[in-house]
């Protein structure tokens, strides 16, 4: 194992406020609302509301590899927010025989597009449901055309989760890194929007906006950091939500690993929901820090979410004035889990 | 803080198996694993689902019975379960049970792989939505335990634990993955026990699109046959408690074996075909020796991926022969596929324990009979119920989107030693 710091060195997103990273950071400061669609599939059906990805002015070059030719939106913003995360990476690293680049890709609800219009085949008549569909669907196929595309053969993980698994995703990437079982890692998060999620949220959540996108992270360790870069000070413990563990219980227990100072800058995962916010809002009331909330600009973007958290982190350590030291994720609204980290600048 | 920057380092623990629990079509618990002795056939036609229209009706559909007594789940909540999550309860229980763990209030890390979850719940709810879309009640529920989280935090409830959990959705090889990560959680020091496993349940949107891609068999699933023509769906769980040699040393606790490697690498060759020679699978492989420190002389057994399809099975066969080299005609290779079918994320986690099984009652569980052979088969292909001595064995899973892993084992005498 190596106790080696574990460095920040890019990172990417997509999201409605467009194709980057600071599309999104920029849309966050300047609190630009977008516009929401509303729609209805049916005449019978409940309106389900979105926020956008843009459509790119022009498509990608990487848009011609041969592994994106069918898939569907969760794998290209997949893809975009990849490359743009490594795109300070060199080509060749210089111990290029031993080198190799782990992928870790966290989602929610995944492919639901082409799962949806299968099985939907299914149903109609299984004998013609589409063969071009099916591996689509699978909860691993974006992380594979991510490996794919980067040439990487290391570990590849797909973890299923909610909000908080991009951001927990990060320690399993520390734990790679530090056992030396990678000498890199890029973390990723995708999700595309669908009715079928999208009418689920008002089921938990109350009249909520969904959003799709992507955000990814690039890490690797460093023994000697360089002034300015942004390291992983800190994954804490994910508390998983339980019978016997409240969200009120767990936001406090991550409001104490996380240990605000003043002028920490703290990125919400707050929804702008009273009843839904009410543990995360209680655990943090005191704390001088400096918050940025994600959803009431972007809306929910399912895993994306604690991913966009950790970009907007990153972006503002880089560009705030005053600049603050450290960022506080808080991914703690999420079904399933409560989790953070700590970002520190050097 | 499960990652703190500047945490020391730590010496490789060593990590042995305490508890296991399995449930496949062959039965719940591993008594009922017997069957594998002499390749039983858990085949059948499936009745989870209507299944008429397809090509095929035959799959390894496990008979679900009530949960075992002493869990700690309510009657509402066990009356919603869904196929995959009673599977995945019923080999947790078992687990458990055996292990003897003390009651602790000590987070346990919970590490599963799934590829499915509990689909049959996303299909309902699309069908409802669908069918009645004004209608909301009932759907809450659907829609929440649809989540793979859902069900491994039943599975924590169930057991009366709590801790982080981690569901890996590595294809077909997510159980050996849950496995691999959980030993490693505890080898480097992270974690002292761990609860990992495997889980699906049969569902139609996968069956289907399994049959969509022509992988299923329309005769019997023959794997290693030169004339193979695909593989059987089934479905099953298998549950692992991983602790520490030292602490189950300590406590006198009865070892089933000891897991000394894993390998994991990614094929880049397509998103559903396995590179032709194997090389993510060889990667795999040898990873996983290394970790333990064994050659491919050492090795007893490979309980192959084994599908039964033609790409899977020249695909491993072609990486087994490069990873034994000289070795390659003394390795007994075997697939259990034939018997219970494919369990998909549950596969590597239910073929980890029969692994175990193996290991302790001395014996090679056999390949279906096939009587061709593929010519790629230069490993001894076990075709016959075999009582042999085991020390060291493989475990190899293989998924869509080039997930492949590899789990080395070993027999509870050389965790003593």
């Amino acid at each position: 194992m190596t106790a080696a710091a574990i460095e920040l060195a890019g990172w990417g997103a997509v999201s409605p406020a467009g194709w980057s990273a600071a599309a999104l950071s920029d849309a966050l400061r300047a609190e630009t609302v977008f516009p929401i669609e509303e729609e209805r599939r049916s005449e019978n059906a409940p309106a389900a509301r979105y926020r956008r990805v843009p459509a790119w002015s022009s498509p990608p070059a990487w848009l011609r590899q041969p592994r994106l030719r069918r898939v569907s939106p969760i794998s290209r913003y997949a893809v975009s927010a990849a490359l743009e995360a490594l795109q300070t990476r060199p080509t060749q690293p210089s111990d290029s025989a031993t080198h190799s680049l782990g992928v870790i890709f966290a989602v929610q609800n995944g492919s639901v597009n082409f799962s949806r219009r299968f099985f939907s085949e299914v149903l109609s008549d299984p004998t013609l449901a589409s063969p071009i569909l099916f591996p689509e669907t699978v909860f691993n196929a974006p992380s594979s055309h991510v490996s794919a595309l980067l040439a990487t053969p290391a570990l590849n993980y797909t973890l299923v989760g909610d909000a908080g698994q991009f951001v927990a995703a990060l320690d399993l990437a520390a734990q790679w890194l530090q056992d030396g079982r990678v000498s890199e890692c890029l973390v990723v998060t995708a999700e595309e929007n669908d009715w079928l999620s999208a009418e689920a949220l008002p089921l938990f959540h109350g009249p909520r906006i969904a959003s799709d996108g992507a955000a990814a992270l690039w890490l690797r360790p460093t023994a000697d950091p360089t002034p300015g870069s942004i390291l992983l000070d800190a994954v804490t413990d994910a508390i998983t939500l339980s019978a016997g563990i409240s969200r009120s219980d767990a936001c406090a227990q991550l409001r104490r690993e996380l240990a605000p100072q003043p002028g920490d800058l703290l990125l919400s995962a707050a929804a702008g929901a009273p009843a839904w916010d009410a543990p995360h809002q209680a655990a943090w009331q005191d704390a001088s820090v400096i918050t940025q909330a994600i959803q009431p600009t972007l809306g929910h973007g399912f895993a994306v979410l604690g991913g966009w958290q950790c970009v907007a982190a990153c972006e503002m350590l880089r560009t705030l004035q005053p600049a603050p030291q450290r960022a506080l994720i808080a991914a703690d609204t999420g079904a399933s889990q409560v989790v953070g980290a700590r970002f520190i600048v050097v | 803080m499960a990652y703190l920057r500047g945490t020391p380092a730590a010496e490789p623990v060593r990590v042995v198996v305490t508890g296991m629990g399995v449930v496949t079509s062959l039965g719940r618990g591993c008594g009922a694993q017997a069957g594998f002795r002499h390749a039983a056939d858990g085949l059948r036609p499936l009745t989870a689902f209507d299944a008429s229209r397809q090509r095929t009706q035959l799959a390894g559909q496990a008979d679900l019975q009530p949960l075992p007594a002493g869990h700690g789940l309510s009657p509402r909540q066990v009356a919603r379960l869904d196929r995959a999550t009673q599977l995945l309860l019923g080999a947790g229980l078992e687990a458990y049970a055996q292990a003897g763990w003390a009651a602790s209030t000590e987070p346990v890390p919970l590490c599963f792989g799934t590829s499915a979850a509990a689909m049959p719940l996303g299909e309902r709810y699309y069908q409802e939505k669908t069918s009645t879309p004004r209608q909301q009640r009932g759907l809450a529920h659907l829609a929440l335990n649809y989540q793979p989280a859902s069900q491994v935090r039943l599975l924590a409830d169930a057991l009366r634990v709590t801790g982080p959990m981690q569901v890996i959705a590595n294809a077909c090889a997510s159980g050996s993955n849950a496995i691999g990560h959980a030993f490693h959680l505890i080898r480097s020091g992270r974690a002292h026990r761990a609860i990992a496993g495997g889980y699906d349940g049969l569902s139609q949107l996968v069956f289907a699109g399994f049959d969509s891609l022509q992988a299923l068999s329309t005769t019997r699933p023959r794997p290693f046959a030169a004339d193979r023509d695909g593989l059987a769906l089934g479905e099953g769980a298998a549950v692992l408690l991983l602790e520490r040699r030292q602490d189950a040393l300590a406590r006198g606790a009865t070892i089933l074996g000891e897991i000394a490697g894993y390998g994991a690498a990614t094929d880049l060759h397509h998103l559903t075909q396995p590179h032709p020679q194997g090389d993510a699978a060889l990667c795999s492989m040898t990873a996983a020796c290394a970790e333990a420190g064994w050659t491919p002389s050492q090795v007893d057994y490979i309980n192959a991926h084994g599908t039964g399809t033609p790409l899977n099975d020249g695909s491993e066969g072609a990486a087994i022969c490069r990873w034994a080299g000289e070795a390659v005609s003394a390795i007994r290779v075997s697939s259990t596929k034939g018997s219970i079918g494919h369990l998909l994320g549950g596969a590597g986690a239910v073929e980890a324990a029969l692994c175990l099984l193996a290991l302790r009652g001395g014996w090679v569980p056999p390949n279906v009979p096939v009587p061709n052979p593929d010519p790629v088969c230069h490993f001894q292909l076990i075709q016959k119920p075999l009582d042999a001595p085991l020390r060291r064995v493989l475990s190899n899973s293989f998924g869509f989107g080039g997930a492949n892993a590899t789990l080395a084992l070993q027999h509870p005498d050389l965790a003593h030693s």
